[in-house]
């Protein structure tokens, strides 16, 4: 079974008169098949705590492991090569906005060796899912905030990853949409992935969507219910 | 010193190259006194993010020096002989230099040797997910900086003692030299040389052969042989050249010369056929270092096999270009003009 674990990470950042610890001694451990939600207030390091765990940033202290191995400590090229196997949404949905919506979708399977009919059939089917299949041909810089984040997610979602990160998933969605979002996030924890969100909003916290719930405040960790 | 253009790019790659050494030697120093892989302290993990950036300046500083070197050979052979009075060749422009020159090659020679052997123990540790080999690294990198400091101040005094005033004589160097050694016999005088220089050659291609047959690779007996073969084939391969095989680019006997292949009217031949050499000088102890580091590491056997195989095939080009140079205008001589040059 597929496990994501960190344990003791400290991220710590310049500030006056030295160091700020963002992160102070996390220890977390989710498993394949479950949704772990990080909750708090604003500036609780909830994202930072989302980005060390998807590899995008390397803690000051402590490690992050997947399935046993100190991720988070391999070299830019290892980490980058195991960042493949993980899909991240991030909170401004950070779309190449020169690209359609379909090409912005594209873009983690281009490395994969895959025929471009499979390609191009897992795009549309992840589309079809979040209900932007027919903004497909549009710039991305055209597109709404909350087509924008669903675009954003479906890239997350098209190569199937085993470790899903979704910083905010409900940003930007009426509750039409944000079903079919939190569909997407059980259909990946149905087949095995790690899941990992951050949100403050209790349609997503309370929704029976998490197994985990972990609260941070001020960079640590204040505690801890079944979802 | 003269600010010829090429001197100032030799000058300023040595100058980046230092720089960049000397900043990666400073990590290095550190990696080599606290390096501690199963911590995951604060200091420990800095240490591994600076460790990646050092490798990256090594890697850079490596390739100025190079690059340097290679504009220098370029500077003494081709460009500075025509503004040194009475230089023909590079031998003319190294005597202008009192004696600094030489050793300043002699000294990016060995650097260039242990930043070699840094970016193969470097390259071959990335292909690893927790960098077994970064304290050998490390290690490599600070025995390779005092020499750099020493190799780039020594071209900077070379050329900067540089006389361009005082007409300088290298064909009476050359002749001097042979007039200093013990007379011999007319005809048979420089067989040895043709016949160690043979020897070398068929040893490094046995050799070559053995590493790249069924599990050669692992074997340390073979790649330790390559090794020592090309070891021992550049000095003969470099020596007969000067001594025997040269006359036949020259066209005249008793020219011991090595920087006159480096001209023109020589089809610049000097430069394959020294990179040739050292490419063999430098990929032949690769295969046994490779061979090494797969046995001691498992996690790197499939790279350190495909790198020791990979030296074993740039040894083989390096022989094969020298061969084609070196031996190739005596051949055509002799089916030309029916005799051998050298008796």
């Amino acid at each position: 079974m597929t496990v994501l674990e960190c344990r003791r990470v400290v991220v710590l950042r310049p500030a006056e008169g030295g160091a700020r610890a963002v992160l102070d001694g996390i220890d977390l451990r989710a498993e394949g098949g479950t949704v772990t939600a990080l909750c708090g207030a604003t500036g609780a390091g909830k994202t930072t705590l989302l980005h060390v765990l998807a590899g995008l940033l390397r803690p000051s202290a402590g490690e992050v492991l997947a399935d046993g191995a100190a991720v988070s400590r391999w070299t830019a090229r290892h980490r980058d090569r195991w960042r493949r196997g993980a899909g991240i949404l991030f909170q401004g949905a950070e779309l190449i906005d020169g690209l359609t919506a379909a090409e912005n979708v594209l873009a983690p399977l281009v490395p994969r060796p895959l025929p471009a009919h499979q390609k191009r059939a897992a795009c549309l089917r992840v589309l079809t899912a979040l209900d932007v299949a027919g903004l497909a041909e549009r710039p991305a810089g055209e597109l709404s905030g909350g087509e924008r984040q669903r675009i954003a997610l479906a890239r997350a979602l098209v190569a199937e990853p085993g470790f899903l990160f979704v910083d905010e998933p409900s940003a930007h969605q009426d509750d039409a949409h944000l079903g079919l979002v939190l569909g997407q996030l059980a259909a990946a924890r149905a087949r095995g992935a790690v899941v990992v969100l951050a949100s403050h909003d209790p349609r997503v916290l309370g929704g029976g969507l998490c197994d985990q719930l972990v609260r941070l405040a001020a960079g640590r960790r204040v505690g801890e219910a079944g979802g | 010193m003269i600010p010829h253009p090429l001197a100032l790019a030799v000058l300023g790659c040595d100058l980046a190259a230092l720089l960049l050494l000397l900043f990666a030697g400073w990590i290095a120093a550190r990696i080599a006194a606290g390096w501690q892989p199963g911590a995951a302290t604060q200091a420990q993990l800095r240490l591994e993010r600076q460790a990646e950036v050092a490798r990256l300046a090594g890697h850079a500083a490596a390739l100025l020096v190079l690059l340097g070197t290679l504009v220098l050979v370029v500077l003494v052979a081709s460009v500075l002989p025509a503004l040194v009075p009475g230089a023909m060749c590079g031998t003319g422009v190294l005597q202008a230099t009192a004696g600094r020159g030489e050793r300043a090659l002699a000294l990016r020679l060995l650097a260039l040797s242990l930043l070699g052997a840094f970016r193969l123990f470097a390259r071959l540790d990335d292909h690893a997910v927790r960098s077994p080999l970064l304290p050998t690294v490390a290690r490599l990198l600070l025995l390779a900086v005092p020499v750099a400091v020493l190799a780039g101040l020594d071209t900077a005094r070379a050329l900067a003692a540089l006389d361009v005033h005082r007409p300088v004589d290298c064909c009476a160097l050359v002749y001097g030299q042979l007039r200093a050694e013990p007379a011999a016999p007319a005809s048979p005088a420089v067989a040895p040389w043709v016949v160690a220089s043979l020897a070398a050659a068929g040893a490094l291609l046995l050799a070559a052969l053995a590493v790249l047959g069924r599990s050669g690779v692992r074997s340390p007996l073979r790649t330790g042989l390559l090794a020592l073969a090309a070891l021992g084939f550049a000095p003969i391969a470099a020596l007969a050249l000067v001594r025997v095989w040269a006359a036949y680019h020259y066209g005249v006997l008793q020219h011991h010369c090595p920087w006159c292949l480096f001209l023109g009217r020589h089809g610049l031949a000097g430069y394959p056929l020294f990179l040739a050499i050292l490419l063999v000088l430098g990929e032949g102890p690769a295969a046994w270092l490779a061979q090494q580091v797969g046995r001691r590491h498992p996690e790197l056997a499939a790279p350190a096999a495909a790198r020791a195989r990979r030296a074993a095939w740039g040894a083989l080009a390096g022989l094969a270009l020298y061969t084609a140079l070196a031996f190739g205008p005596a051949l055509l001589w002799r089916w030309r003009h029916c005799v051998w040059l050298h008796g």
